[in-house]
């Protein structure tokens, strides 16, 4: 019963993370500029491998692969903020303009 | 089913990517591709169950190569004059595959005059194609594209190549006993319990000491070529934020290298992949700026340089007394000196493959360099 229910919980997460970054890569292919097409990457990387690392937590063996899982989305976030970061500041640094929507 | 479908796709992305590689309109998007495609080598390696070469893949392929690919693009760049303010950059968005492109080159640390930005925008192909022409015709000492005739020539040559080439892979006869077996009989013997690591450090170490050989060569050869005239570094000073995750990612990165070191007894990891990982550590470091890039002069630099190659042949030749072959490590003594090994093996991977991407000695002009440093002085010899 505990098990079902596990697999469950575990697959709800896993769809949940795909469907961020579904929605991540569409934002990177469709929106107008630099700035959004980041907003789209960092939701996919950081909320999107949140819930894949919960999910893949759910059925970890031990505790211990779970905090390994856990230290893999660290620092995957901590990488995408400060990459993300990088890129926005040096668009910002070239004068690339902010999409505004057309009058 | 799910996993046949996924290994489907796996492959189908793979040779599409590769295509995108050699088909993109401009290097950068090129080399960006390539770093995805050798993410997704390694995925698919780990699919074949071959986790060691997973791991060298992620580290080597993707990783160093990608950031050696990065620098000679920005050195590129730099020693021909701006050719990347072509009408790639434009103030309209553009859309679809173009999307990675732009986004990239945002991160293109490159001077780029104001007013181009605002400047009228011809379409997306005309914009790729003048960008493609720029670039090949900016690297000194290319040729103009080939002729269609010379192109179509070439590629009846190689399609006649790859038809002898499936037919010689058809001749294979498919081994009917490998190695396999034999590897794994006489695991005990070994003195480790990866059979991967078995191969490369004792039963066939000889071919390893080769490739530290290899190794050492190319950091030789590159080195020799005399002093950088541009610095490969980008030239936008790293923002704070960036210096403070390569403080805080090194001393993690050490320790991942030191874990994948002592687990390659055990299980996928070993020298390759530690040294690699560490190497990592060095080019972040070197970046941003924390520390300066190695000169290959102090004799604390040339140590970890040689004693990959050095300690691996004075074990080889140090057994040879007591009346051992070359290599043929006595048989208590085998797990230590393998670990022994690929420690030194590690430390010299990794700063070869620093050295590597740093690229050579750097001339005075380049501000990250300590005015003491006495390299000038040996280093301009050659030129």
């Amino acid at each position: 019963m505990i098990d079902i229910l596990r697999d469950i919980l575990a697959g709800i997460c896993l769809l949940v993370g795909g469907l961020f970054f579904f929605a991540g890569t569409v934002g990177l292919l469709r929106f107008p500029d630099v700035y959004s097409r980041l907003h789209a990457l960092t939701k996919a990387d950081n909320l999107g491998l949140g819930w894949i690392v919960l999910g893949c937590a759910l059925h970890a063996e031990s505790w211990h692969v779970a905090g390994k899982l856990w230290l893999i989305w660290l620092l995957v976030m901590l990488a995408s903020t400060t990459s993300c970061h990088l890129v926005a500041h040096a668009a910002r640094m070239m004068n690339v303009p902010p999409w505004k929507r057309p009058a | 089913m799910i996993l046949w479908l996924f290994d489907l796709l796996l492959a189908l992305t793979l040779v599409g990517l590769a295509w995108r590689v050699l088909a993109a309109p401009d290097l950068l998007q090129s080399v960006v591709l390539f770093i995805v495609f050798g993410l997704l080598m390694a995925v698919a390696w780990s699919r074949l169950q071959a986790f060691d070469i997973a791991l060298a893949e992620a580290a080597i392929g993707a990783g160093l190569t990608g950031a050696l690919l990065l620098n000679t693009l920005a050195r590129l760049e730099s020693s021909t004059g701006s050719t990347s303010s072509t009408s790639s950059t434009t103030s309209t968005p553009p859309a679809g595959p173009t999307s990675l492109n732009r986004a990239a080159e945002a991160t293109q640390p490159l001077p780029r005059s104001h007013g181009e930005a605002s400047e009228p925008a011809p379409n997306r192909e005309d914009g790729g194609e003048a960008s493609r022409e720029n670039r090949l015709v900016a690297i000194p000492g290319a040729k103009p594209r080939p002729r269609a005739a010379w192109l179509s020539l070439l590629g009846l040559l190689m399609m006649l190549s790859s038809i002898m080439l499936l037919g010689a892979v058809h001749q294979i006869t498919r081994p009917e006993e490998g190695l396999r077996e034999y590897v794994l009989e006489n695991m005990e013997a070994s003195g480790v319990a990866h059979p991967v690591t078995a191969v490369l450090l004792n039963f066939r170490a000889y071919d390893t000491l080769l490739e530290m050989g290899v190794l050492l060569v190319a950091v030789i050869g590159a080195w020799s070529l005399g002093p950088l005239t541009e610095s490969a570094l980008p030239g936008v000073p790293p923002g704070r934020l960036l210096v403070g995750l390569v403080r805080l990612l090194a001393p993690l990165i050490v320790l991942v290298s030191g874990y994948i070191l002592w687990a390659g007894t055990g299980q996928p990891g070993g020298a390759f992949q530690a040294g690699a990982v560490l190497s990592a550590a060095g080019v972040l470091l070197v970046v941003a700026g924390v520390v300066p890039p190695p000169t290959l002069q102090p004799v604390h630099q040339r140590v970890p340089l040689l004693i990959g190659l050095s300690f691996f042949l004075a074990v080889g030749l140090g057994v040879m007394p007591a009346g051992q072959n070359f290599l043929q490590y006595p048989p208590a003594a085998t797990s230590t000196l393998i670990l022994l090994i690929e420690t030194a093996l590690t430390l010299s991977i990794a700063l070869t493959l620093l050295s590597l991407f740093v690229g050579g000695p750097r001339q005075a002009a380049n501000e990250r360099v300590e005015p003491n440093e006495p390299y000038r002085e040996n280093g301009v010899e050659e030129s």
